[in-house]
């Protein structure tokens, strides 16, 4: 039986997370922290970080998830630093947290989703206990072969022809249409934190994972069907960095009609087995202290 | 802050508690009631923002996940409105005990104002409810939820039978949809004896009458709108909080100048 606790830490206590105990008598593994997606607090889109942390913890992994100062149950820093540098200050911290526990480790796993993912990988870039990175929807870089399944069969289809004449006269015509003014008050009242992503230089993200591969961190990325300016399709991942030497040390799966936040019950399923496998099979060498570094290409997850 | 598990051992249920942040007058305690699915998400932000203004205020503030939902144990599968209810008078229990209050505010958005309602109904400890957007319609909101659904897996190229009866990533049991299907203008809960206030964002016939059927009944009820964006069932792929400051002042109004105290 898994069992779940409420942790607060960081210099004031301000901060807040929730850490799931695996069951007395599971073998132990690595902890798990997971890491905000924008301003969903700590339960996760659609209480996705919820059913994974139970799963994972289930086979054996302690697993926190905390909400960054100023998000969810958090409380605000005091001091100014910028939200994306203190995300990894926070998670150091959440890591010296658990850590420091009965039975703690000095090596971790993080998750997260779209800007979880990426101070994820800006942690993992900055603290060597990360030897196992999980991002959902991660930075992703378009290749050639993105251009051709973009274009490729819509250049021969009526239908696509018509949507693209449609949308453009649509564009075109609501371009064209007087605005309704928006009032002082819903323009005061209505707030939606936006989270604007700014994908790094190609080049930057490859020395990054060419760093983290050389470190025998193990890599699962998971992407959604809603990045498809960006990416569509799992083996685009592998071919967009054929300078990086993955080796079997990446996993990537693409989860096709899937919203950005896996909405979809099935699609959490999917993104839930794509983790515990991974956890099953990649991570099990971690377990009995294994570094090695394999060769090889990456590993490409049956899509759906 | 103080979050914490409560309730049974077996399925804790997960809270957090605000002590007041000043003592501005004798004491009020309230207890926040979510709405469900993804409605939850939604609020989440609201609520903090409600709650820090309460306990500046000088109120004591609980609120609280229902049984498989946020924090709190089980899964969302397994989750009856019957449970819920008993998650809320569980919740007043531990409120009361925290701070000593022989009275407590209840605070429900949405569904969990229709919760709420049906929760305390015969208990004499909860002396003024405040039914912020309630869902009086039950099969208009099953209604509702169930087109959004069926959209969304239009636009993804689902067919609309594909993946699961959920909405917006949380399944909506047959069990739960009979129960809404259900629910009425008739068939809410009387509130006689109790200080209802009903807060709309934006005019509502239905809650209107609902107010009028309760001064009725011999509450002492009201209706009061607040001019606010109030489109809880509104979702995108990306996640994103709704913070309706005029209601959220509205409804501080409401709670600590009622005179209830603990």
């Amino acid at each position: 039986v898994i069992r779940e606790k409420v942790l607060k830490f960081g210099p004031t206590r301000g901060l807040v997370g929730v850490l799931t105990e695996p069951p007395p008598d599971a073998a132990p593994r690595l902890p798990v922290i997971f890491l905000n997606s924008g301003i969903l607090h700590h339960v996760g889109a659609s209480r996705l970080y919820v059913r994974i942390a139970r799963k994972l913890a289930e086979m054996g992994h302690p697993c926190f998830r905390f909400d960054f100062s100023g998000i969810g149950d958090s409380e605000p820093r005091r001091d100014t630093l910028a939200a994306a540098e203190s995300a990894v200050v926070e998670t150091r911290e959440a890591m010296d947290l658990i850590g420091a526990r009965k039975g703690g480790s000095d090596r971790f796993i993080l998750i997260g989703l779209c800007s979880g993912a990426d101070m994820a990988f800006k942690t993992a870039q900055v603290d060597e206990r990360v030897v196992g990175l999980v991002q959902l929807d991660p930075f992703a870089y378009r290749t050639t072969g993105y251009w051709l399944r973009h274009y490729g069969f819509k250049l021969f289809s009526v239908r696509a022809w018509r949507r693209f004449v449609t949308v453009r006269y649509a564009r075109w015509r609501d371009a064209r249409a007087p605005q309704p003014p928006v009032s002082e008050d819903e323009a005061a009242t209505y707030v939606a934190p936006e989270y604007r992503r700014r994908f790094p230089p190609r080049e930057q993200v490859a020395e990054a994972m060419r760093t983290l591969v050389g470190r025998g961190v193990r890599l699962l990325h998971v992407f959604s069907d809603e990045q498809t300016d960006h990416i569509n399709h799992a083996a685009q991942y592998l071919n967009a960095f054929p300078d990086v030497p993955f080796g079997n040390q990446l996993a990537v799966a693409y989860v096709k009609h899937s919203a950005h936040t896996f909405t979809e019950l099935s699609d959490q399923d999917r993104v839930i087995d794509l983790v515990s496998s991974w956890s099953a099979s990649a991570l099990a060498p971690l377990d009995a202290g294994s570094s090695t570094v394999a060769s090889g290409r990456g590993v490409e997850l049956a899509a759906r | 802050v103080n979050p914490f598990f409560f309730g049974s051992s077996k399925s804790p249920l997960y809270g957090v508690y605000h002590p007041p942040k000043s003592a501005v007058g004798p004491a009020t305690a309230v207890l926040l009631c979510y709405p469900m699915g993804a409605e939850y998400m939604r609020c989440h932000r609201a609520f903090r923002q409600l709650t820090t203004l309460l306990v500046k205020g000088g109120a004591h503030v609980l609120r609280f996940d229902y049984f498989g939902t946020g924090d709190s144990a089980g899964d969302a599968t397994e989750a009856t409105f019957a449970r819920w209810r008993e998650d809320i008078s569980t919740a007043i229990e531990e409120l009361r005990e925290m701070c000593q209050a022989e009275r407590v505010t209840v605070v429900g958005l949405r569904f969990g104002a229709t919760l709420a309602a049906q929760a305390v109904a015969g208990r004499p400890d909860v002396e003024h409810l405040v039914l912020w957007d309630p869902i009086i319609d039950g099969p208009a909101y099953v209604r509702e939820m169930l087109v959004t659904h069926a959209a969304e897996q239009a636009a993804r190229g689902r067919g609309a039978g594909d993946g699961t009866a959920g909405v917006h990533g949380f399944p909506l049991l047959k069990s739960q949809r009979d129960e809404l299907n259900a629910m009425t203008l008739p068939t809410w809960p009387s509130s006689a004896a109790r200080r209802v206030d009903v807060v709309r964002s934006s005019p509502s016939d239905e809650a209107e009458a609902l107010a009028t059927r309760l001064m009725a009944e011999g509450s002492a009820a009201s209706y009061s709108v607040y001019p606010s964006n109030g489109n809880w069932a509104e979702s995108d792929a990306f996640g994103s909080a709704l913070i309706p400051q005029g209601i959220i002042q509205g409804i501080i109004g409401k709670v600590l100048e009622s005179g209830v105290t603990a």
